[in-house]
């Protein structure tokens, strides 16, 4: 007879050990990362505070594969991101993590809609599968009668929720947001918010942010001080 | 959208910016084109005037003067420049450096109740150049009708004739409309078929009849009397040696090039000099803009270099989009260089003195320097592409 599912050890998305990172600006060297130990269930919204230059930032990429660590372990959907190499980790970054910018970083040229398609188009969809999805992911943040209109054309909070669809193109267990409503708004940060928040039930988001009020919605929230986890 | 889509499409970004480049890099790049077939078209020249001029020389009868070699004719049996001429000539120590001889003899033919009195009757060996005598100086006759004496005519009874000899004295008004093998001609008593109408531009070079030179012996017996001797040497650096050996044939005066073909030579080698380091200048002009286009357009587009390869992007897309970008940016030059290569060739060829005209090779020259402009406008963005992370990209922006 098999055990309870409730009672089951739940395996972690994201699980690091012993992580550090260290830059050197001109001769002075920069501990971004020192030690960190970290261990977060899916699925649900996370948050990770503090200063600025604490190294919440840092941390964020080491996640997301978008640097790599100068020392430690980083376990992510199962996939140890030390092992991996140059393609596999663009493959890993395209399929698992989907990414959020505190500047939205959409392609000034490519339509709403062909912004969303982007990363589906990096993971080989084909064309006509692609262009369905974007609209659903469009529909569902609530701007398919804005599919092809280009940013400029578009409001801040809108250029986020195409940024927030085009993280969720390829369907990836994990969404990383560094400061999704910094360069927005209360009112529109609210909308992001509520946006984050209802992904975050099938999918855990983790989510840098200076926003008390976009903390308080995470199911944990972590502290980070000096490169360091603060408990 | 692929990646080359994509890259095609940022040069639509700033419209203005990209008409600006295309403009600017069609200009330097059909100037560059035009440059370097003028110093190829002014080497070609040099290299013409070498072998056709500068190892050409003209031995004539001692004492004698002009084109027509007039003041030197003696009597049939006293005369010196003659056939043992043209053996001596063949005997030369720089023998072996004679390239071609072609030896000639002339009658002049006078008939004051024509128009243009003065003509000439050159025999000469079928297949030399047929050196009609112009009003300064020798005349390269073209054949404007039937064709020159050829090697098979050695021994026979033919005739060309310059467009005003056939006009005034054989009555043709229209060479082109004329069946020339039913012509004939009679001199001293001989028929000769006429075969060829020649023109060189002028009346007086246009009033000669070239007949094959064994003709020219059998009908007007001037013993072993030759008029003219042409030697050409197989380089222009066998000249002086030759011209030093042919000197001590006693009957015969050397004339060799004039100053002002040595003039013409330095001017079209410094010509030539010029147009190719001008070419070599706009080659660098013409890269320097491409690259600094490319430069320009990777160091605004960190973060989007960034974003993309953070979206999963592999290396090969980023670098695609960044090729696209620039072969079409120079495929667009090269569309506005063939556009412009025609209108500045004609100014060109004014202003050089020189033909230059556009054709396959100009439009394969543009396509080609085109294609490695654009392979030098990629080298930067390509080696930025692969060496940043998506992390340091973003850092960057």
């Amino acid at each position: 007879m098999s055990e309870p599912a409730s009672d089951k050890p739940q395996e972690p998305v994201v699980l690091l050990a012993q992580v550090t990172k260290f830059y050197r600006k001109g001769a002075q060297e920069v501990r971004a990362l020192d030690g960190i130990d970290l261990r977060i269930e899916p699925p649900g919204m996370v948050a990770i505070v503090g200063p600025s230059g604490s190294g919440k930032s840092s941390l964020l990429h080491m996640i997301g594969a978008m640097d790599r660590p100068t020392g430690g372990e980083i376990v992510v959907a199962n996939r140890r991101l030390a092992a991996l190499g140059d393609a596999d980790l663009t493959a890993f970054r395209r399929q698992t993590v989907g990414f959020v910018f505190q500047t939205f970083n959409l392609i000034p040229n490519l339509t709403a809609l062909e912004n969303v398609m982007l990363p589906m188009e990096f993971n080989g969809v084909d064309k006509r599968e692609r262009g369905r999805r974007a609209l659903v992911l469009l529909e569902r943040v609530g701007l398919r009668a804005r599919a092809t209109h280009r940013p400029g054309e578009l409001s801040g909070g809108e250029q986020q929720r195409v940024a927030i669809a085009r993280a969720l193109a390829n369907d990836p267990p994990l969404v990383l947001a560094d400061e999704p409503t910094g360069n927005l708004d209360s009112k529109t940060g609210q909308l992001i918010y509520e946006l984050l928040e209802e992904i975050a039930r099938e999918r855990t988001v983790i989510v840098v942010t200076h926003a008390e009020p976009l903390a308080q919605r995470a199911k944990r929230v972590i502290h980070i001080q000096d490169g360091r986890l603060v408990q | 959208m692929g990646a080359i889509a994509r890259g095609v499409g940022n040069l639509l970004r700033s419209k203005p910016r990209t008409l600006v480049c295309v403009t600017l890099f069609g200009l330097v790049l059909s100037l560059f084109v035009l440059l370097a077939q003028a110093a190829l078209a002014a080497r070609e020249q040099v290299a013409t005037l070498e072998a056709r001029v500068r190892t050409l020389i003209e031995l004539r009868e001692a004492g004698a003067f002009g084109t027509g070699g007039f003041g030197g004719d003696k009597p049939v049996g006293e005369e010196a420049f003659t056939l043992q001429t043209l053996e001596k000539v063949r005997r030369i120590r720089s023998a072996k450096h004679l390239a071609r001889v072609d030896e000639y003899v002339y009658k002049p033919l006078i008939d004051p109740s024509r128009k243009n009195a003065y003509a000439m009757i050159i025999g000469l060996r079928p297949g030399a150049a047929l050196r009609a005598i112009g009003e300064v100086d020798y005349e390269n006759a073209k054949i404007i009708a039937g064709r020159a004496p050829r090697p098979d005519d050695e021994h026979a009874f033919v005739a060309v004739v310059g467009r005003l000899f056939a006009e005034q004295r054989l009555g043709i008004d229209n060479p082109q409309a004329t069946l020339l093998e039913e012509r004939k001609l009679v001199l001293d008593g001989q028929d000769f078929r006429l075969v060829g109408i020649y023109s060189t531009g002028n009346d007086f070079g246009d009033n000669h009849v070239f007949i094959p030179i064994e003709a020219f012996r059998a009908t007007f017996n001037p013993g072993d009397k030759l008029s003219k001797i042409f030697v050409t040497l197989d380089s222009v650096a066998h000249v002086e040696q030759a011209v030093q050996e042919l000197k001590q044939i006693e009957e015969a005066d050397v004339v060799t090039t004039p100053e002002a073909v040595s003039t013409a030579r330095t001017t079209l080698a410094g010509l030539s000099l010029a147009t190719a380091l001008g070419a070599v200048l706009l080659f660098g002009v013409a890269a320097t803009l491409v690259v600094f286009v490319m430069v320009l357009a990777v160091r605004e587009r960190y973060a989007e270099i960034g974003t993309l390869k953070a979206l999963g992007a592999s290396n090969l897309e980023v670098v695609v989009q960044f090729i696209a970008e620039s072969a079409t940016l120079c495929a667009l030059g090269g569309l506005g260089a063939l556009a412009l290569v025609v209108p500045l060739s004609w100014a060109t060829s004014y202003a050089l003195a020189m033909p230059l005209t556009p054709g396959a090779w100009t439009a394969a020259s543009i396509v080609v320097a085109a294609t490695l402009f654009a392979g030098l406008g990629c080298v930067y963005p390509v080696a930025r592409a692969l060496q940043l992370s998506p992390v340091e990209a973003l850092r960057k922006a």
